[in-house]
């Protein structure tokens, strides 16, 4: 088995150490055995979103995010049929707002997004920082998800998209419907930093299953040694008051 | 009536600072607190006491080396200064320093204000000290949930200098410091120091796992927001650069900087030239790693800008052996343990690379905690290269902090074996044990955040390795 992993420009979405998702992605197919290629998708290079298994967003500085909204708006359509055909994405803060309709500036100014999830993002007046935590219908116990905020845009969703969760710890989405991130198809979007999948080794798991199943209905995901990754989750857990 | 506000505060101030040292508490900054709460004008005032210059440091790394390099150059020139140590570099912490030096009149008898100040606080520090000279190390991200956005805080630099005066020392190789000069008002006079390029250049280095470079916190151009074509890269995004898209490109350097050799074990040789008087001179580093280099250099400029002599300047930087927490070096009974503050992904990697340069066996120890003093946010630490210790041989880890946990999942999946990687969450509990592990035979590094640094020190106070640091 052989997973592609395509990090979008990891170059300029790299403020908040999102990388560690890709990290986690990758190492948890190398201990089961499935060989894994990360290809950086950069500024101007040529792509083929559907070559790819996952695809990654993370988020960036703003001067860099508008550097990187330019760009992806040429490949608009080619990342719609990648998300249309179930290719699994997993986009974080500045990539998240970045698949929403637009992203409404300070000035009032609608900047056009993907329009691949049905939200959109308003920009707000104070950040929302602080830890995170949800509890996700995507799983069993445990179903909790944690990771950490820092976002200036408040993100309102639409009727085509579910919440990833609901907040117990945190502002979520836009502080106000205790919804945080959200779904549709194999499309995953969330503000939560962390990273968010290395301490949350069932969401990782998730995402790799959906990337398998894709490829092989059948193929088994083979449980891994999961004790450290858990003990980080409860530790977050207790610190952000939850326990 | 202003005058009796400022005798009045600092009375209290130095009253505050005898009672909490007699009660064993360091005192810091709660004394200038006190004082600031009755003159806030205070300052302004005391500040203006000082005979000679006043200097600023600011920047994300290098604040306390660079002014503990410089204090070090006046000390060998005989020249008098007074300047807050220890990393208090708010207001308050500033005030404190000038509190306790103050005389009971109200003025302090000193040449030299060396001060290093928090990026953030440097509008309210500078309007108020207006400083003769001032020096900007670099600019890493750094605590995004205290600083936010990197451009943010340059630009909150940019602004406070506009109550500069006479002269502002610039590292040229770091493009969002470079980029400062437009920000100076006329009649102030840039210094441009930096490190000419040669065998310092690795580019391998810059091209991380998965194509990401790693630590690179900026590549593009902050005027048109092109990518820089890099002719060499010291480390972080700090090198010899040209933006293709405008004219921008580093600037000529005014103070030279030149490797002679990194080091390793042994000592790293710097030159610096004075490309004004054309002097040159050749020194020994008795700290290790190439960030270090930078802020000897850094403090050179300043020194020279403040008039001391090429030989003042060696003297100084050779009669250091380490700030606060800073690539410290603390003896043991048997060996010798390295202290160094980890904050940010281009300062963590920095210290790994020095750490990955000794050639004996090495205790690790990593404290992670998340207070606000430290960051909230411990994303960061997924942007560290820890991936560059998986291949390298003895080493043995132990984690501690509030967020050990954390350290550990991010050393698993940098590949480090956990056969070989210790949870002791206590910082107590962690030290015993990295002593216990070194023995007499292993190099000990111990890399703790800025709080758990405070703690450990704590600790080693206890167990009689260090004196406290305000006898420091």
């Amino acid at each position: 088995m052989n997973l592609i992993i395509g990090h979008l420009y990891p170059d300029l979405l790299n403020l908040y150490g999102d990388r560690g998702n890709v990290i986690a992605l990758e190492k948890r197919c190398h201990w089961r055995g499935i060989d894994v290629t990360v290809r950086p998708l950069l500024i101007d290079d040529d792509w083929s979103f559907t070559d790819c298994d996952i695809l990654f967003l993370g988020g960036g500085q703003d001067r860099e995010q508008e550097i990187v909204w330019r760009d992806l708006m040429h490949q608009k359509a080619a990342f719609r049929e990648a998300a249309e055909e179930g290719v699994v994405v997993l986009a974080v803060c500045g990539g998240y707002q970045l698949l929403g309709h637009y992203y409404r500036t300070p000035d009032g100014k609608d900047i056009e997004g993907l329009g691949i999830l049905d939200l959109h993002t308003v920009a707000g007046k104070e950040r929302l920082i602080g830890n995170a935590v949800i509890t996700s219908p995507f799983f069993d116990e445990p179903n909790t998800l944690v990771g950490f905020e820092n976002h200036g845009g408040k993100t309102y969703l639409g009727s085509a998209v579910r919440p990833l969760g609901q907040v117990m710890v945190g502002q979520g989405n836009n502080g106000e419907d205790a919804t945080e991130g959200a779904v549709v198809k194999n499309v995953f979007g969330t503000y939560l930093h962390g990273s968010l999948l290395p301490k949350n080794p069932h969401l990782t798991d998730l995402l790799l299953s959906r990337a398998l199943k894709r490829k092989d209905p059948t193929y088994p995901l083979a449980p891994l040694e999961d004790t450290l990754e858990w003990q980080a989750h409860e530790a977050a857990l207790r610190i952000a008051g939850t326990s | 009536m202003a005058k009796l506000r400022l005798l009045v505060a600092v009375w209290l101030g130095k009253i505050a600072i005898r009672l909490l040292r007699l009660t064993s508490h360091s005192g810091t900054t709660l004394p200038g607190r006190v004082s600031l709460k009755v003159a806030p004008f205070l300052l302004e005032r005391l500040g203006q006491t000082a005979a000679g210059a006043r200097v600023v440091i600011t920047g994300t790394n290098g604040k306390t080396t660079t002014a503990a390099f410089l204090g070090n150059m006046l000390k060998e020139a005989n020249r008098r200064f007074v300047r807050n140590v220890s990393g208090a570099n708010l207001p308050s912490g500033i005030a404190t320093t000038m509190v306790e030096h103050a005389s009971l009149g109200g003025t302090l008898s000193t040449e030299f204000l060396l001060t290093e100040v928090d990026e953030a606080m440097m509008p309210r520090v500078t309007r108020a000290l207006q400083p003769e000279v001032t020096v900007v190390t670099n600019f890493f991200r750094d605590q995004l949930d205290r600083y936010g956005e990197l451009d943010r805080i340059v630009g909150i630099v940019g602004g406070a200098l506009r109550f500069t005066s006479h002269t502002v020392c610039l590292n040229a190789d770091d493009p969002m410091v470079a980029g400062l000069v437009k920000d100076l008002p006329p009649g102030v006079v840039p210094i441009m120091f930096g490190i000419e390029g040669g065998e310092v250049v690795d580019q391998a280095d810059r091209q991380g796992t998965m194509g990401a470079r790693v630590g690179v916190d900026t590549q593009f151009c902050p005027i048109c927001g092109t990518r820089f074509e890099y002719e060499t890269v010291t480390y972080g995004h700090l090198g010899i650069y040209r933006c293709p898209g405008c004219s921008f490109t580093r600037p000529t350097l005014d103070v030279a900087g030149r490797i002679l050799s990194e080091g390793g074990d042994e000592m790293a040789q710097l030159e610096i030239r004075h490309v004004a008087t054309g002097g040159t001179v050749t020194v020994a580093l008795k700290i290790p790693g190439l960030y270090n280099a930078y802020n000897a250099l850094a403090a050179a400029t300043a020194g020279l800008a403040l008039g001391l002599t090429l030989s003042e300047v060696a003297r100084g930087i050779e009669a250091f052996t380490g700030a606060f927490g800073r690539m410290e070096r603390v003896a043991l009974p048997s060996g010798e343990m390295t202290l160094a503050l980890v904050k940010n992904p281009v300062g963590f990697n920095e210290v790994l690379r020095t750490v990955q340069n000794v050639t004996a066996p090495r205790v690790l120890m990593i404290a992670i905690n998340d207070r606000l003093a430290d960051g909230t946010d411990i994303s960061w630490l997924w942007d560290v290269d820890f991936e560059r210790l998986r291949e390298v041989s003895g080493i043995h880890f132990v984690v501690s902090g509030r967020r050990a946990k954390d350290m550990a999942v991010r050393l698993k999946y940098a590949g480090v074996s956990t056969d070989r990687l210790e949870v002791i969450t206590d910082l107590q509990k962690a030290v015993s044990r990295s002593l216990e592990l070194a023995g007499d035979q292993a190099q000990l590094f111990v890399l703790p955040t800025y709080t758990a640094m405070l703690a450990l020190r704590a600790e080693l106070v206890r167990r009689g390795l260090v004196s406290a640091m305000w006898k420091g």
